[in-house]
């Protein structure tokens, strides 16, 4: 019993040095990764030219339920907002042998935004190596990651869908003109 | 030439930019951290002191740090893997037994039961219409019949070639090419490390050439060879591997043609492996192999149909020398099912000779919100040795309904089907499941979802004649907002072969365990986690794993920056 107590205790103290180093707010902003890939018509997409639009970044997969839930709720973002700057890149990480899959998923699934393919991982390995997803990397006009968010469970939109309305607030200089995170903060209100 | 070209970039990246602005100035860091604190326990007892409960539990930490540092026209990038045990030994007649070595023959590291590892390192540097990259690179061509090698975190498997990769684009053409040696992943991040073993380096080159805009399509080719590391000399140092070359084990050359006509997608690739090892044929002559895979989808009305047909011959050739290893460096399209494999199915997963197809049909009854579908698969499985519990052909044969409804207060993504393996002879295997994921609200402002994974497997005759089984998996959740979670799990199997592996904690059959996580911020989240769940086969990505179960307690906190 002894070794058990020690073990738990080296695990405990462990854990709790390390809880405390994290940072208990966002750190700094930093400017994100750079890349082009091609979307599901292979057309060419590069983050570099959506510079002077918010942009959202969200990794997913065709196998992946709780990413299919969270882009159901930014089709709705994008819908509202893609005419106040705000652009979508939703990119998938299947494999090249799961490619097929894609593009069948987002028209049933009625998505509008572009779904890029990084079938060799190479893009998610820049943004989040332990490829957890869904993965969401929100961007500001000027290429900078304001908003990083990893999983994804009901509700989690209310707080993206401020952090939206916050970054293109200050692209327009002005509030969007209907405010989504009362939408969607409702819905979750009403859970 | 590659050092040459990228020196060439980095010049470029200074000449460009503003004169007040150096080369180091716009660099960027982020990274991420993972670290995880496992205790095993175990029942197992020395037979000489049979009243020593206790003395196989042992602690276990690994962590995973990430850095890229990114530049405009270059990203340096490096991942460090590190393990370390406790208590992993006792002490019999006063002297101390450790139970297991944390490293093989060949494994180097100053600790005894720790090891560190630099895991991946890799420069990524764009010129223009050249991308270039060093170090570890993932690349997979085509549908990933001739080679796949890209990261696959949900069964913990992460190989990448070590070595140069070129891609490039110009005007309406596409290049990429790779030369390196397979880097496999040692330290597992989410499973027990024993025995860590060195990486075996694999010889891997490749090129694939797209053009774009023929028309309406796109022309591919590509062709890779493989020559695998000799069993016998597995460390032989690194690049000798390129000094014998002309022992190539195995040659690959295909063509894929995509279409975009009108209403429809079309995609069509083939393949023709050449092998030149007998080491890929134990269990007869070398025959080449060859892979024929095709797919087409379109969208009529509030439809969406999506039709896959597959013909493969002696393709998983490929993987036989680096199965074992834990990853497979070449793997198609299987349009199996993937979510319940067992270890009947997945022999038709890695099948070598083996036809079919499958149509999956979506009904957008309510656009955005409801979307029923059905699919059936059906296979034709000609092999007779490898991981097959049978000595006929048979038919395979999937129907799957499902829906994906995402309802104002409810979210549910179900799936169930019916599988059966008709054999020539020997009566077939059948499996019946269902599977779901579940979101609903709770009182208060919680949150709550569950995933329930069920099936059942009934044997035909064969000469093991295993057990028929039931196997049940379940994880229901609570969320708050204030981002504390609480999870329970319960595993249910009478699998005899799970159970041999790992036995419940509540009763031989049974598994509980609960969780707690907390995520204070959007960069942190926390679990601990106490109890158990069992072992059993996962398939991810066409690569199938047996994960051992696990009893004890884990603590994790993962975090980037």
């Amino acid at each position: 019993m002894s070794r058990k107590i020690a073990s738990a205790l080296v695990l405990a103290t462990a854990g709790a040095v390390l809880f405390s180093a994290t940072p208990a707010v966002d750190a700094a902003d930093s400017k994100a990764a750079g890349f082009t890939l091609r979307d599901t018509s292979n057309k060419e997409v590069s983050l570099e030219e959506q510079k002077g639009k918010v942009v959202l970044i969200s990794f997913w997969a065709t196998w992946c339920a709780p990413c299919i839930s969270e882009l159901h709720h930014v089709q709705k973002l994008y819908a509202e907002y893609e005419d106040e700057g705000l652009q979508v890149l939703a990119v998938s990480i299947d494999a090249a042998r799961d490619a097929a899959k894609v593009k069948p998923t987002v028209k049933s699934k009625g998505w509008t935004f572009p779904v890029l393919l990084d079938k060799q991982t190479t893009v998610i390995n820049q943004y989040f190596p332990s490829k957890a997803i869904p993965y969401s990397e929100l961007i500001d006009a000027e290429g900078n990651s304001i908003y990083k968010h990893a999983s994804y469970t009901a509700g989690d939109e209310c707080e993206m869908a401020h952090k939206i309305i916050e970054a293109l607030t200050v692209l327009n200089g002005k509030a969007p003109e209907k405010d989504m995170s009362s939408v969607l903060c409702t819905e979750e209100a009403a859970h | 030439m590659l050092f040459a070209l990228c020196a060439l970039a980095l010049a470029q990246d200074d000449v460009d930019a503003p004169p007040d602005v150096g080369l180091f100035e716009q660099v960027n860091v982020t990274g991420g951290f993972d670290v995880e604190g496992r205790y095993y326990t175990s029942d197992r007892v020395l037979a000489d002191h049979p009243n020593e409960e206790g003395i196989f539990n042992y602690g276990e930490v690994v962590s995973r740090s990430n850095v890229l540092v990114d530049s405009s026209n270059w990203q340096l990038g490096a991942q460090f893997d590190h393990v370390s045990m406790f208590n992993a030994w006792y002490f019999l007649d006063d002297e101390k037994v450790y139970e297991f070595d944390l490293l093989a023959n060949g494994v180097r590291s100053p600790w005894e039961m720790s090891s560190v590892n630099l895991e991946k390192t890799w420069l990524t540097v764009n010129a223009g219409p050249v991308e270039i990259g060093l170090g570890d690179q993932y690349m997979s061509v085509g549908r990933g019949l001739a080679l796949n090698l890209v990261k696959n975190t949900d069964i913990d498997v992460d190989t990448t070639v070590l070595g140069a990769r070129l891609n490039s684009t110009v005007g309406m053409w596409d290049l990429a090419f790779i030369s390196g040696l397979t880097n496999q992943q040692q330290i597992q991040q989410d499973n027990p490390n024993r025995q860590l073993r060195p990486s075996v380096h694999n010889l891997v080159n490749a090129v694939r050439v797209d053009r774009y805009g023929v028309g309406p399509f796109n022309l591919g080719a590509h062709a890779v060879s493989y020559n695998m590391a000799d069993s016998a000399e597995p460390l032989l140092p690194s690049f000798s591997r390129y000094g014998d070359i002309s022992e190539l084990d195995a040659l690959v050359g295909g063509g894929s043609i995509e279409g975009f006509l009108g209403p429809a997608d079309v995609f069509v690739e083939g393949d023709y492996f050449h092998y030149r090892s007998e080491r890929l044929f134990t269990d007869g002559e070398i025959e080449p192999g060859y892979a024929l895979y095709g797919s087409t989808a379109f969208y009529p009305g509030r439809f969406t149909v999506l039709v896959e047909g597959k013909s493969y011959k002696n393709t998983e050739r490929l993987n036989s020398l680096t199965t074992l290893e834990g990853y497979e460096i070449a793997v198609g399209p299987s349009l199996e099912y993937e979510r319940v494999i067992t270890e009947d199915s997945s022999a038709g997963v890695n099948s070598n000779d083996i036809y079919g197809g499958r149509a999956r049909v979506d009904f957008m009854a309510k656009p955005g919100e409801f979307i029923p579908y059905f699919s059936l698969g059906v296979f034709r499985d000609r092999e007779l040795g490898g991981l097959h519990f049978n000595r006929s052909m048979e038919t395979i044969i999937h129907p799957v309904v499902g829906m994906d409804l995402q309802g104002a207060l409810v979210t549910a993504i179900v799936n169930g089907g019916v599988r059966t393996d008709l054999r020539d002879d020997h009566g077939r295997d059948s499996l019946v499941h269902l599977d779901a994921s579940v979101s609903f609200p709770l009182p208060g402002s919680l949150h709550g979802d569950v995933t329930w994974d069920i099936y059942r497997f009934w044997w035909g005759d064969n000469e093991n004649q295993q057990h028929d089984f039931y196997t049940s998996t379940m994880a229901l959740a609570a969320h708050h907002p204030s981002g504390f979670s609480f999870l329970v799990y319960n595993d249910f199997t009478d699998d005899p072969l799970a159970q041999a592996q790992a036995k419940g904690n509540v009763a031989d059959n049974i598994y509980m365990a609960g969780e707690l996580q907390y995520k204070p911020n959007d960069r942190t989240a926390v679990r601990a986690f106490y109890g158990a769940y069992k072992a059993g086969i996962r398939c991810a990505g066409g690569q199938c794993r047996q994960l051992p179960g696990f009893d004890g307690a884990r603590l994790a906190v993962t975090t980037t920056f």
